[in-house]
């Protein structure tokens, strides 16, 4: 190797940069402490206060993504018929819903083989089954066959759930094969449940995937149904709860972003100014260091380690504590955000570390090494 | 690689001055360093002993003219390559010894071989053999607020040699020291020169004006 190659090469060692960094770090601590101090302040306080908040808008979020707020109910009280079987097959098979069931007016039952027994509701469905109940006991209903739920099996005398129900209206015996329970946002069928699948529904109920497609669903079932052909048509209709869905989500995700924002931004601020003091208070040691050969490359690297080596120690004491306030009961600890607030809050204070410690390189090294 | 194996240390028509309407210094001088030489530069204040120093150690960069080393012209490099060539091939002494007093003896010596990028235990074993030698009885762990002020001058000479340089640059190296300790520096001073390395000394002191082989007066 020739004096040009020798004298040319600028080698990037990090990892001694970091050695050197650690001692100076150990050896002038103030800057370092202070850059803990700072950096867990920071860790904490987002977790306490952003980490809390999206804790709210997910419990919030998975109240108004229930099964029951994602429900459209489009009832017929008409004569005419507009809920058949196939209606019900095409809406179950569309793009954005999760169940479509068709259920009839109720109707009142008891148990065939007690004389004026205590009557109970039954219901017929027609689509699947099993996206409306879960047997409990003795087996799905076939065509024509009633199952009835645990509450109502008491209530009409059933020692097993198995025998007959006899309706008042056509006086005839409904078999009854199992006992069920209700499935999510079916509770309210609490009574007996009679599989009729070529039956006209007066009730088409359809649980959606998400509460976000609301609107084009909804817009598209009505389109299928078209309730215009009738004025006795209702809806309820979920649309209005997924606006309530957005408002909040959107609400309480600005609110969170706009803190974090801020905690991070006063926090990289105080790095900011920290470094500025010590590398003010630290021009001679910066001098010296540029006439031994550091370039202003290398000084800045130095000084974002430093920070860094303090952020770093101060991140896992920011979430220590978070963990620790959060295991005594106050609130769950997300650990994908905590993780992502420890990287974030490590970065922000290395980012906020440049332009003091630039400043400080780019500083004419000669003033401060002349001796007067 | 030793530090004989550079050319010698030279400035060509240099001039040099302080902003824009700063007194110019050095005038166009045309010098060449002898290699494996002690040169002291002497002069009046204000005739810009300390500046000439800077010029070339590469922290400041000439109005005219060149530095040289050899064949290389350095003056004209980015900062970027003149850090690196101040890291690997300059030494720098200074007249208060400019030691990190937070780190220990071993550390300030070692400074320099971070920015060079040389092995960590290649260079405690090689400052250890320097502090033996210029500063014999020192312990290395000691700071440097608990040695005299001439056995820190000689640990700043030790840590201005940890990377093997081409030149060694000290600015009134004996300026804070006593008759006794100026005569050591002076030694270890000169026997670097003996093995090689370039020594430039700006003076006031008529003591290494008389240990120089070789006397630059600005005037």
């Amino acid at each position: 190797m020739n004096d040009q190659q020798r004298i040319s090469t600028r080698r990037l060692h990090v990892g001694r940069l970091v050695i050197e960094a650690s001692r100076s770090s150990k050896a002038r601590p103030v800057a370092g402490i202070v850059v803990l101090v700072l950096t867990s302040a920071m860790c904490f306080l987002s977790i306490a206060t952003v980490g809390r908040s999206l804790a709210a808008e997910r419990d919030v979020g998975s109240e108004l993504e229930g099964a029951g707020a994602r429900e459209l109910v489009v009832a017929n009280s008409g004569a005419w018929d507009i809920l058949g079987p196939d209606v019900i097959a095409l809406v179950g098979s569309m793009e954005g819903v999760e169940r479509a069931v068709g259920v009839g007016a109720p109707i009142d039952v008891s148990n065939s083989a007690i004389d004026h027994g205590e009557r109970a509701p039954a219901w017929a469905l027609s689509g699947d089954v099993a996206d409306v109940i879960e047997i409990v006991e003795g087996r799905a209903p076939l065509a024509g066959e009633a199952v009835v739920s645990v509450n109502a099996q008491h209530r009409l005398g059933f020692v097993v759930p198995v025998g007959a129900v006899v309706t008042r209206e056509t006086n005839g015996d409904i078999p009854v094969v199992g006992s069920y329970r209700a499935r999510a946002p079916f509770e309210d069928l609490d009574g007996i449940v009679v599989f009729e699948p070529s039956q006209e529904a007066r009730q088409l109920r359809v649980v959606l995937s998400d509460i976000t497609s609301a609107s084009a669903v909804q817009e598209a079932v009505l389109d299928l149904v078209d309730p215009s052909a009738s004025s006795d048509v209702s809806v309820t209709s979920p649309v209005t709860i997924a606006q309530l869905h957005e408002n909040i989500i959107g609400t309480l995700g600005r609110y969170g972003a706009g803190l974090l924002a801020m905690v991070l931004g006063m926090g990289a601020l105080l790095v900011a100014a920290v470094v500025t003091a010590d590398t003010a208070m630290s021009s001679a040691e910066w001098g010296r260091r540029r006439a031994l050969g550091a370039s202003r490359g290398q000084l800045v690297m130095l000084a974002a380690l430093r920070v860094m080596i303090g952020a770093v120690a101060g991140a896992v004491v920011g979430v220590g504590i978070a963990v620790a306030v959060a295991r005594s009961g106050r609130w769950d600890v997300d650990w994908l955000f905590t993780s992502a607030v420890a990287v974030l809050t490590v970065n922000v204070a290395v980012v906020a570390t440049l332009p003091p410690a630039i400043r400080a390189a780019w500083r004419d090294p000669v003033s401060v090494l002349r001796t007067p | 690689m030793s530090s004989s194996a550079y050319g010698p240390l030279s400035v060509d028509d240099l001039s040099f001055h302080y902003g824009k309407d700063g007194v110019e210094l050095f005038g166009g001088l045309t010098y060449t360093f002898p290699r494996g030489s002690l040169t002291a530069v002497t002069g009046p204040s204000g005739r810009g002993k300390s500046t000439l120093l800077y010029v070339l150690g590469l922290l400041l960069s000439p109005s005219v003219g060149t530095v040289s080393l050899g064949d290389h012209v350095l003056s004209t490099q980015p900062d970027a390559i003149r850090s690196a060539i101040r890291a690997s091939t300059i030494g720098f002494v200074f007249q208060d010894a400019s030691l990190d007093p937070r780190r220990s003896v071993l550390d300030n010596v070692c400074e320099p071989a971070v920015y060079a990028g040389l092995s960590t235990d290649g260079t405690r074993q090689r400052a250890h053999e320097l502090v033996d030698t210029l500063a014999p009885g020192i312990d290395v762990r000691r700071r440097p607020g608990q040695i005299s002020g001439g056995q820190s001058q000689r640990i700043a000479i030790a840590r201005a040699l940890i990377n093997r340089p081409a030149v060694v640059l000290a600015d009134e190296p004996t300026g804070n020291l006593d008759a006794a300790n100026t005569e050591s520096v002076l030694l270890v001073l000169q026997a670097a020169a003996q093995r090689g390395t370039t020594v430039v000394i700006a003076t006031h002191d008529p003591s290494v004006s008389e240990a120089a082989d070789e006397i630059l007066t600005l005037t």
